[in-house]
């Protein structure tokens, strides 16, 4: 569990968010009230001041008003990022290093974004993060992983995400030429290099799998070599239970994308923390990992 | 008369069309059958792939281990006999076959331990395992491609060309007769 200094600390950082975010919402109301009386004095007093006078006193007010809103805002900002950084440095990695073996945690690292695109598991976009790096050991295989967002901005409309989840990294021991094994629906998303046009695709024979995924593979037989059944139902299982999945099995390496659309180590903080509730979360997430490796027998070969 | 030469003209250009039509589903059909047959045949070279080189592996085996039970080369030698040209049932008894030697030869291991003293023995399992797995791709391929090529033929419009064209359907690569048997238990 966690220590007590910390979890008071981490409360009232919380009560501090909550507080200064009330508060600046409170004054970005105030600008406009302030403003929209000024433009309502200047109409209807119009005979007696003048409206442009009005109006302009009425801006310098508003504006006034609005400063302290930007300084609670960023005062909040604050508060949630020392917040991440306790929660994250003090408990997660606590649930990490109980669970796994050879924890190595960063919190405000990540994969860099050529890493990332070397692995060809996710469509691309214009605005990249990546924070939580995490590399440990389970059965003897070491994996590495990171939480990624990406994002894609045009000139005419807001930033739309296009990925956010866990990406993670293996070392895979069995030698695959190139295999990709995607949800169905992100048949048409360009993974990159293209490279799946010049790939076979594999058709197997289970109807339900083909339904919910794809399969390309530069030889055939290959794809089926790694569906083993066991492998298809995890497959299966996680195709159903994320918005996105992707596998990417090449050479000696297994590149693998899950969509959670959350990110992995954060805590919500508008309600109080529930620690057992935060520690089951993350303990589930860590079994999906566990659940892969097994699913894909590595360590009989360690 | 101008209104009759009109008619025939028209229907002249109508059955063109329609040999165009047909034309073109007689051959995108025809193409879909044979492209399924080249893969059926792709996928057999795939299979007889991964017999030999499961046969490779037992050879090797069987050499790591001739000291202590003779015969066993003899049967490898004499009984397992692979060549080009195999029907799909000599393809599956040829499997059964290895089948029952690498059974042997793993019980062979455990009852003599000393025999995994060096790596060759372990490495060897470890390539007899790898080899398997890679035998049961090959298998399920090949059937996932036959299944699709034999319900091309007998669903419309395959099985309107198929006959025409001589396409046969082709065997399955079954389960071996001593796994789909029951188990039975001596309690």
């Amino acid at each position: 569990m966690i220590d007590g200094f910390v979890a008071q600390r981490l409360e009232e950082l919380r009560q501090s968010f909550l507080a200064y975010k009330k508060k600046a919402s409170l004054f970005g109301k105030a600008f406009a009230v302030v403003l929209l009386f000024a433009i309502a004095v200047a109409v209807v007093f119009k005979s007696v001041l003048n409206p442009v006078i009005t109006i302009v006193i009425g801006v310098v007010l508003a504006v006034l008003a609005d400063s302290p809103s930007k300084s609670y805002n960023k005062k909040a900002a604050e508060c949630k990022a020392e917040f991440k950084t306790l929660y994250k440095s003090e408990f997660a990695r606590g649930v990490l290093y109980e669970s796994l073996e050879d924890v190595e945690y960063i919190e405000n690292q990540g994969f860099s974004e050529k890493m990332v695109n070397s692995f060809d598991v996710v469509s691309w976009g214009n605005r990249f993060s990546s924070e939580d790096y995490l590399k440990a050991k389970y059965r003897g295989i070491t994996f590495e992983q990171s939480d990624v967002t990406i994002k894609h901005k045009s000139k005419d409309s807001p930033a739309r995400t296009t990925f956010k989840g866990r990406i993670m990294k293996f070392s895979y021991p069995k030698t695959v030429k190139d295999v990709r094994i995607c949800s169905r629906k992100t048949v048409v998303i360009n993974l990159g290099s293209g490279s799946e046009y010049s790939s076979k695709h594999v058709v197997t024979e289970d109807v339900d799998f083909n339904n919910k995924l794809d399969v390309w593979s530069k030889d055939e037989q290959e794809g089926f070599y790694l569906l083993t059944p066991r492998f298809m139902e995890v497959l299966k299982r996680l195709a159903e239970k994320y918005s996105y999945v992707c596998f990417h099995f090449k050479e000696n390496d297994l590149y693998l994308a899950l969509e959670t659309e959350r990110d992995s180590f954060d805590c919500p903080m508008d309600t109080a923390i529930q620690y057992e509730v935060e520690r089951a979360r993350i303990e589930a997430d860590i079994e999906e990992t566990k659940s892969i490796i097994d699913a894909l027998y590595m360590e009989n070969y360690n | 008369m101008v209104a009759v030469v009109l008619f025939v003209l028209a229907f002249l250009v109508f059955l063109i069309v329609i040999g165009c039509i047909v034309g073109l589903w007689y051959m995108v059909v025809y193409n879909s059958l044979q492209k399924a047959r080249v893969k059926v045949q792709e996928a057999l070279s795939g299979i007889d792939v991964a017999l030999t080189k499961r046969y490779d592996v037992l050879v090797k085996m069987v050499d790591a281990v001739k000291g202590f039970q003779r015969y066993e080369q003899e049967l490898l030698t004499e009984v397992i006999k692979l060549r080009t040209g195999m029907s799909m049932q000599e393809r599956q008894a040829a499997n059964e076959q290895m089948n029952q030697l690498t059974e042997k030869l793993n019980l062979m291991v455990e009852n003599y331990p000393e025999l995994k003293s060096g790596n060759q023995v372990t490495e060897l399992q470890r390539a007899i395992v790898d080899v398997e797995e890679h035998l049961q791709a090959a298998r399920r391929m090949y059937n996932a491609n036959v299944s699709d090529y034999n319900a091309k033929q007998v669903m419309f419009p395959g099985n309107l060309i198929a006959k025409k064209i001589g396409a046969t359907p082709e065997e399955f690569f079954e389960a071996e007769e001593v796994k789909r048997a029951d188990v039975k238990i001596d309690i």
